[in-house]
């Protein structure tokens, strides 16, 4: 029975996805109608134009939306287990600002080194995680000063980013657009590291499924059950850092998705870890497209970065957390 | 045999244990009493490697120290002092008990399984399987993870505190479910109580630790006949009649 109810639940989720990504594929802001989208993409003969938007264009944005989609959502799965904390997300525990300013210290540094931004951003995210790793952990600081420390860590290097921004014009032409996120303008070349990074991700943390869901349980009680809880919490937390990260060296600093998925994933299958990290980057698929679909239609031709679209959901979804845990604290 | 030899741990300049030594038998129930902030806690914790300690803990005459997470915990189960808050279902708790039989990813076989609802089964909460542990009782979430030691099937089981908010039938079932696992299974159980009533309901032996030294290690026998509980906690001793046998007090 209840396999059953799982299998609906995948089939559901795999169709909605399937739909949106169809939805986001074929509509857009340039008037083309169907066959002139086949005609371009099978590549005949005059429809380059047509081509072009079909396959430049739409389809690495939704493979972009798709990798952010699941790379933030198996980052933020991660971390609210480990940590114990529904707030911890990338965004909130200041991991995505670390991996920000590590790339606009490589871009401002070494510009010609471009390729290396998904490491630098890996290593900008797993120093950030590190830092409030420490906090929480040497001066037993509690769920909400992790929250707190984060933000102290986004505030600083934010600072950090726009410091380095005014030094060099270059980088402040595109920092705006990073600090948002989105996918404007990111080709297939941009997205093909950062998705082998975060399907490995992926793998490992499925892996680690049963270890990280003992881990939920409290540092004593997962010892006691066999799980070697410095090992397995460094593991997650690197896995977790390279996931973020990988996303941000190519859609910029987008926010929310790593805090909202996870709770969707976890009322739609449940507490099962193994089950949220399979289901979550099929939601966040689902809403990174959606939201990059809205922002591109609805005030066509001019576009809204998938970044607004996404804080516009996430920062109400936000309150609706924290109200949610006030009454349950209150009850 | 669970044997503690010198154990020594230290939190900056305060000894928390000084030099604690004594040893469990097989198929024994010893009870650790001590007041508050004695270190039965701290002892606990160094089963699991949870704090640094000089000294050996040894099970089976080899060292803990000389085994990995998970070969520890096929050994010895703990039953945690502070019960997390968790969302998981009584049944997935339950399972967590097979963490150290199966792969990283958690996928229980049909044993383990089956383990868990004999688990389940045995505690008396088969009607709870499927309700969230965060709504139950603070008894009823006892008896899950008390269901959770039983799951993990150790020789050895360490409870810290199993009884705090457990009403006088359910302290009996459990005290007995834990006798039952000793008589019948060959099971080593170390608890630390705080109703010094309970104590004499369950233990083979007593292990008085008072600021980190153990002062005494003993049959409750003697125990008794040394006054042991009475010096150690400034308590009178009552000897009732009840369904004609003798209970004994201590208030």
């Amino acid at each position: 029975m209840k396999n059953k109810r799982a299998s609906i639940i995948y089939i559901v989720l795999f169709a909605v996805f399937a739909g949106v990504s169809v939805l986001s594929f074929f509509c857009g802001s340039a008037d083309l109608t169907f066959p002139q989208m086949l005609s371009g993409i099978l590549g005949r003969e005059g429809y380059k134009f047509e081509r072009i938007i079909m396959l430049s264009i739409r389809l690495p944005r939704l493979i972009a939306a798709i990798v952010a989609g699941a790379g933030l959502s198996i980052s933020g799965v991660i971390l609210q287990s480990v940590m114990g904390n529904p707030l911890a997300s990338p965004n909130t525990i200041g991991v995505n600002a670390g991996a920000g300013l590590a790339i606009v210290i490589c871009l401002t540094a070494f510009p010609a080194f471009s390729a290396f931004l998904p490491f630098a951003a890996f290593f900008g995210a797993f120093f950030t995680a590190l830092i409030i790793l420490f906090i929480s952990r040497t001066l037993g600081a509690g769920k909400t000063t992790v929250i707190l420390a984060g933000i102290a860590c986004t505030s600083l290097f934010g600072a950090g980013i726009s410091f380095l921004s005014i030094l060099d014009t270059d980088v402040l032409s595109t920092y705006s657009a990073f600090s948002v996120g989105g996918f404007s303008g990111v080709a297939l070349s941009d997205i093909a590291l950062p998705a082998i990074l975060v399907a490995v991700c992926f793998f490992i943390s499925v892996l680690l499924s049963g270890r990280v869901a003992a881990l939920s349980l409290g540092d004593a009680v997962a010892a006691s059950l066999g799980v070697n809880v410095r090992c397995v919490r460094m593991v997650c937390i690197v896995i977790a850092s390279m996931s973020a990260a990988a996303v941000v060296s190519f859609s910029g600093l987008l926010g929310f998705v790593g805090l909202i998925v996870p709770h969707i994933a976890r009322k739609i299958v449940g507490e099962n870890i193994l089950k949220q990290l399979t289901a979550a980057p099929i939601v966040g698929g689902i809403i990174v497209i959606l939201s990059d679909f809205l922002g591109r239609s609805l005030f066509s031709p001019s576009e809204i970065s998938v970044g607004i679209i996404m804080s516009f959901i996430g920062a109400p979804f936000f309150f609706f957390i924290l109200f949610r845990r006030r009454k349950k604290t209150d009850a | 045999m669970l044997e503690f030899q010198n154990i020594t741990v230290t939190l900056g300049n305060k000894k928390i244990l000084d030099n604690v030594s004594f040893s469990i038998q097989k198929g024994r129930i010893c009870v650790l009493l001590g007041k508050n902030g004695s270190g039965k806690s701290t002892l606990i914790n160094t089963v699991t490697n949870a704090v640094k300690y000089k000294g050996n803990v040894r099970i089976f005459d080899e060292s803990l120290r000389d085994f990995s997470a998970r070969g520890r915990a096929k050994l010895v189960s703990v039953f945690p002092q502070i019960l997390p808050e968790t969302s998981f279902t009584v049944k997935e708790l339950v399972s967590f008990g097979r963490n150290p039989y199966v792969s990283s990813m958690g996928m229980l076989s049909l044993y383990d399984r089956r383990s868990v609802a004999e688990a389940i089964d045995r505690v008396g909460i088969s009607d709870l399987s499927d309700r969230t542990v965060l709504n139950l009782s603070g008894g009823e979430r006892q008896k899950a993870f008390f269901a959770m030691m039983l799951a993990q099937d150790t020789p050895f089981m360490i409870l810290d505190e199993p009884s705090t908010y457990l009403d006088s039938v359910s302290k009996r079932e459990l005290y007995s479910l834990v006798k039952t696992c000793t008589a019948e299974y060959g099971k080593t159980v170390l608890i630390v109580l705080h109703d010094l009533s309970d104590v004499l309901e369950i233990a083979d032996d007593i292990a008085v630790i008072d600021a980190g030294k153990l002062t005494f290690f003993g049959e409750v026998k003697k125990a008794l006949d040394d006054q042991i509980i009475e010096k150690t906690f400034s308590v009178r001793r009552f000897d009732c009649s009840e369904n004609g046998g003798k209970r004994i007090f201590f208030a």
